[in-house]
């Protein structure tokens, strides 16, 4: 049986500042050719209308399986991939996909209302959503 | 000057793949997440099984992204399949974003136990 991955972290958890673009670039580029090597799980971020949407590909992983923490500025994505059930008499004849456990932590680029942060989990793909607080939100100077 | 540099409408992924031999067959699991199952198209011709689906962008196009790319992610992966596979007896399933196809494979090639008279 050739089970590669199994007690390796996939992945060292860097602090990822959202506006470091040149962290940004090696993940595009890898990503066509090669299987996940650095950062996992793969994150999309998106600031619409004053809520932080993040999305992240989480193939393979229980909904119960996957840690999501916030602390002051700083989010967290942790869980654990695990290798299938292995058949009797299975041997891996190409294997990609990697299992273990996981963790990616974002500075976040304003401050989120923890008691309104949603997340949902559908095929593989986990959604958290974070509004700004009101406290973040730019206001209108009245000058008097 | 004409500007000529066209964007790509869609980000090509090969998804990663383990496969998996078991005495009566292979197992092949595919990493597509969030694709709609009743899109994913598995089809073999003349010995090689593809599988494709394209999954729509995460976000609006007018979205802020401050990660990553707006594009829609299309998977595409070939295999050619080894001469023992059954090709009409194939079973696809999807959960958690993952594909798993099982190809079984032809009666002809199992191991089989013969008896001593």
């Amino acid at each position: 049986m050739l089970v590669r991955f199994e007690s390796t972290p996939i992945t060292v958890s860097p602090l990822e500042v959202l506006f470091d673009r040149s962290r940004m670039l090696p993940d595009m580029l890898w990503r066509g050719f090669a299987p996940q090597t650095e950062a996992y799980p793969y994150v999309n971020i998106a600031d619409i209308k004053d809520t932080l949407h993040v999305v992240a590909e989480v193939p393979g992983v229980p909904k119960n399986e996957i840690k999501i923490h916030l602390q002051d500025d700083l989010l967290t994505i942790s869980g654990e991939r695990k290798i299938p059930e292995q058949k009797e008499g299975g041997a891996y004849v190409r294997q990609e996909i990697q299992y273990g456990p996981f963790e990616r932590t974002f500075k976040l680029p304003y401050e989120v209302d923890a008691s309104r942060v949603s997340a949902e989990y559908t095929d593989g793909i986990l959604r958290i959503q974070l509004p700004k607080t009101e406290a973040a939100k730019p206001k209108a100077i009245v000058i008097q | 000057m004409e500007n000529n540099q066209t964007r790509p409408a869609v980000r090509r992924i090969a998804p990663s793949a383990d496969i998996q031999e078991l005495p009566q067959s292979y197992v092949v699991r595919l990493d597509m997440p969030g694709a709609a199952k009743d899109k994913i198209k598995a089809q073999i011709e003349e010995g090689v099984l593809t599988v494709e689906v394209t999954v729509s962008a995460y976000f609006e196009k007018d979205a802020t992204l401050l990660l990553d790319d707006s594009l829609p992610i299309e998977y595409h992966r070939k295999f050619s399949l080894a001469e023992d596979v059954d090709q009409q007896a194939i079973d696809a399933a999807y959960e958690l974003g993952v594909l798993t196809i099982t190809l079984n494979k032809k009666q002809h090639f199992l191991p089989r136990s013969i008896s001593i008279q």
